[in-house]
């Protein structure tokens, strides 16, 4: 509703925080909204959220156990700081009735490197992993009798060599390639995920369709990998020439709940995103179906390194 | 009589000896506690019906306003304004801002006095032996439409940024409200440390 | 006759000068002076602001209406105060660990370490005005900061007769249809060890500062609806609606004046800024960032926050037992967070 001009008149100073409501799927929301940019370089020796006894789960065992978590980077040659950017930043609660059902902290916008030491993860980590035909090939490896692995890894390597392929990986357990969202331990390609060339013909995907990973195996990769290979991630879109973030993530939240709850997804505010009881990160895939994190397969088997994010000798631990 | 007056003569000439003053040692000293105090009740009010710089003006919009006019009122009330103190802490930049500074507020009891303090405390008294300031506070505090605000802004003084001066920019962060009876006991000691 | 007294008195003064003299301070006491300043203990503080109205203004909703947060129960006395409805004075600060407010040379106001070491965290040679909570102690003398939890430590300096218990409510209405109640109770709350120190910054031409803000609480409660009221009277009812944490605290450390003091200022159009900047911005030579690094991840305090136990909706055996039932979150820790740098701008929504 358009404001009148006298009610105009009186908003004399302008505010950078404000609270708003909602409500859907039978719960309220109250939200603090701050209007802020974040820019900030930061280490934490351990981040601990959920170390509680969870049926299914190994006791000791936490929602979110990460040593060493960093947000941004820093270059030892010159001093510079690369800074994690959050835009936007919000507090909301989801009330039952009267009752505190939830609280989530978000933000808006979110870009830069999230580095740690991940021990167990809970939550919804999108990630797409992609790379060239030429890479992927010298990774599938085929029992000298499976002449459809081998014929695969010809055409991989050969005609779709220069071709970028596709994965979509998630939390999953290892081995299984179930999905896990709650204290995983492992990423990757959940059971019956298929490769795809995204710029590909609909018969260049038809083919690639025929293989699927099962039990975290694909055409002899394998397709699950430890969550401590990643000493970081990428979240938000990271230019891999030139090492620059050129977009970021949104709908990026981390949350506590007592039962799950389905909490408004930020960057299509149509839908929601469930989030299950206990603690839980959720770093999900942008609009545009992309994910939050992008890494190569090269980085996805062999691990992505940490970035320095201590200023000085050490790299982290500081 | 004569001799009655001289022997009551006598008598007050030899109170004097007795009474004859003499430097009191170190440790007669530290048993002399003030005896005196300061005890006091009042009702302040600031900028109750406005200060000297904006005269109230009859409209809520501030594009109406006149150069001298300002009101400080929400949701269409015209209101008087208060006291501002702006602050700026560091040089050619912006101002921290507590504005509109206005009420009645009235307390009875606020009591001052020196104190000596060698026991009590939970054992620290002893170990203390000092003389403290006492600053009593009164028990009850009375506001009466008692308002702040806290803002920041990029010149430290108000204008009026809808006519005279576009380029004005205050952002309030929050203001508070009081009124009502405040029950606040208890006395403040000031010592100087070592 | 009067001069032999005048005399007698005189003599008998003589000593009492000689016992008076000044005598120089030997090193060991001039090390303990820490400068020029004043303790402040407040003797039975009572606050019960639940017969006065207090409102908070001027946060909007997302049309620019105000949504008035109107202020309730905000009380501050001793523990075992029943959140509130049986407030007794309490003393803040000891006499012998005041709170105090100096104004001293930034080489003699040491900082202790996590580890109990006193360092240096202010620059040489300027005046800066310190206001600080009692100080921890680290060695005989120190009390438990949080009753039975060893975990927070035992060098605090306030006994549970200093320690408070507070709350406050906050009820408020952003719709029209509902109002939100935020209702919170802390019970044996102390800030041993907090400070705020303030100087002014030549090469910058600003005031600058570091702050450490330690909060310890055996308990804190969030009750979020309003007793009384509908599905609020029982004690069942207020039970599942309550937030239970037992056994924590909160250490906020914002800047090391050696190398990263905290800036806070407002810009030129009005907005705020909050940062701590980068420790070895502008140093060119690599030995002396390494050198100057090395320094801040030693001595630079850090921020640490620990609930040992957070619930949501179960219910308390005793005040400051673990809540059993209700959905339990368990340990949750941020340990050893330290900015290398830091900005937060604020902008118009």
């Amino acid at each position: 509703m358009a404001l009148s001009d006298d009610k105009l008149s009186e908003v004399t100073g302008q505010a950078f925080m404000n609270l708003t409501t909602d409500s859907h799927n039978g719960l309220t929301f109250t939200r603090l909204n701050l209007g802020l940019d974040v820019d900030t370089q930061l280490n934490i020796k351990k981040l601990e959220l959920g170390n509680y006894s969870r049926s299914g789960e190994a006791a000791g065992t936490a929602d979110i156990a990460i040593d060493n978590f960093a947000l941004g980077s820093v270059n030892d040659a010159t001093g510079a700081i690369t800074p994690f950017k959050i835009k936007d930043p919000y507090l909301e609660i989801a009330y039952s009735g009267s009752k505190v059902v939830g609280v989530r902290m978000g933000f808006g916008e979110a870009k830069g490197h999230l580095s740690g030491d991940i021990k167990r993860i809970t939550g919804n980590v999108a990630v797409d992993i992609y790379g060239k035909g030429s890479y992927l090939a010298s990774q599938i490896s085929c029992a000298w009798y499976d002449l459809i692995c081998h014929g695969a890894k010809g055409i991989v390597g050969g005609a779709y060599a220069n071709s970028d392929f596709s994965a979509a990986a998630q939390l999953v357990t290892n081995p299984g390639g179930d999905p896990d969202p709650v204290r995983a331990q492992y990423i990757g390609m959940v059971d019956g995920q298929k490769l795809s060339i995204p710029a590909g013909s609909g018969f260049d995907n038809f083919l690639l369709g025929l293989f699927s990973s099962s039990n975290c195996a694909l055409l002899g990769t394998g397709t699950c990998f430890p969550l401590t290979n990643y000493g970081s991630f990428p979240v938000g879109k990271l230019d891999p020439n030139s090492q620059l973030f050129t977009d970021a993530a949104k709908g990026v939240f981390l949350s506590m709940q007592t039962q799950n709850v389905q909490w408004r997804d930020q960057q299509d505010t149509s839908q929601f995103v469930q989030a299950l009881a206990g603690a839980f990160m959720n770093l999900p895939r942008n609009a545009d179906g992309s994910a939050a994190i992008r890494t190569s397969f090269q980085e996805a088997f062999e691990g992505i390194p940490r970035v320095d994010t201590c200023l000085g000798t050490p790299t982290k631990g500081c | 009589m004569i001799s009655k007056l001289c022997a009551i003569a006598l008598a007050c000439a030899a109170l004097p000896v007795w009474a004859e003053m003499q430097a009191l040692d170190d440790e007669g000293l530290s048993q002399v506690e003030g005896q005196g105090g300061v005890y006091l009740s009042g009702e302040f009010s600031v900028n109750k019906n406005g200060g000297v710089l904006w005269s109230t003006p009859t409209t809520a919009n501030q594009a109406q306003w006149t150069a001298d006019q300002r009101s400080c009122g929400r949701n269409g009330q015209i209101e008087v304004c208060g006291l501002r103190l702006g602050i700026r802490s560091e040089a050619n930049g912006g101002w921290f801002v507590l504005d509109n500074i206005k009420g009645i507020f009235s307390f009875e009891g606020l009591t001052l006095r020196t104190r000596l303090i060698n026991s009590g405390f939970g054992g620290d008294g002893a170990a203390f032996n000092q003389d403290v300031l006492e600053l009593g506070l009164p028990n009850e505090m009375k506001f009466k439409n008692t308002t702040f605000s806290v803002a920041v802004a990029n010149q430290g003084g108000w204008q009026n940024n809808k006519t005279y001066a576009p380029s004005f920019q205050q952002t309030n962060i929050f203001s508070g409200q009081i009124d009502g009876t405040v029950r606040v006991q208890g006395n403040v000691l000031i010592f100087p440390k070592n | 006759m009067m001069q032999k007294r005048t005399s007698l008195a005189v003599l008998l003064m003589l000593p009492l000068w000689a016992q008076a003299e000044l005598k120089a301070l030997d090193d060991e006491s001039l090390a303990s002076v820490t400068g020029a300043g004043f303790g402040l203990v407040i003797e039975d503080f009572l606050y019960d602001g639940t017969n006065a109205t207090i409102t908070i203004n001027d946060i909007t909703n997302s049309t620019g209406q105000n949504v008035p947060i109107s202020v309730k129960e905000l009380y501050v006395g001793a523990t075992g105060s029943n959140k509130g409805s049986n407030l007794n004075p309490v003393d803040i600060g000891r006499l012998s660990y005041p709170w105090t407010l100096d104004l001293v040379k930034g080489e003699n106001l040491k900082t202790f370490r996590d580890d109990g070491q006193l360092v240096q965290t202010l620059p040489t040679n300027l005046s800066v005005l310190s206001f600080a909570a009692p100080s921890k102690i680290f060695g005989a003398g120190g009390q438990a900061c949080v009753s039975g939890f060893a975990a927070a430590g035992n060098n605090c300096s306030m006994r549970s007769t200093e320690k408070v218990d507070a709350g406050v409510r906050f009820d408020f209405n952003v719709t029209g249809s509902r109002t939100d109640v935020i209702n919170m109770d802390f019970t044996e709350l102390t800030m041993d060890g907090s400070y705020l120190r303030l100087w002014g910054d030549t090469a910058r031409q600003q005031l600058v500062g570091e702050a450490r803000i330690n909060l310890y609480a055996k308990t804190l409660e969030i009750l979020s609806c309003a007793t009384g009221t509908s599905g609020c009277t029982s004690a069942q009812e207020q039970a599942a609606r309550t937030i239970y944490f037992t056994n924590t605290y909160a250490q906020y450390a914002l800047g090391y004046g050696k190398s990263q003091p905290l800036l806070f200022d407002v810009t030129s159009n009005g907005q705020f800024v909050l940062e701590l900047p980068n420790p070895v911005a502008g140093i060119s030579n690599s030995t002396t960032r390494n050198q100057v690094a090395a320094d801040f991840y030693a001595n630079a305090p850090r921020t640490n926050i620990l609930i040992d136990n957070l619930n949501f909706g179960g219910t308390r055996a005793s005040a400051t037992a673990v809540p059993t039932g209700g959905y339990n979150f368990g340990r949750n820790e941020i340990s050893g967070l330290s900015f290398n740098y830091l900005k937060v701008s604020s902008h118009d929504l």
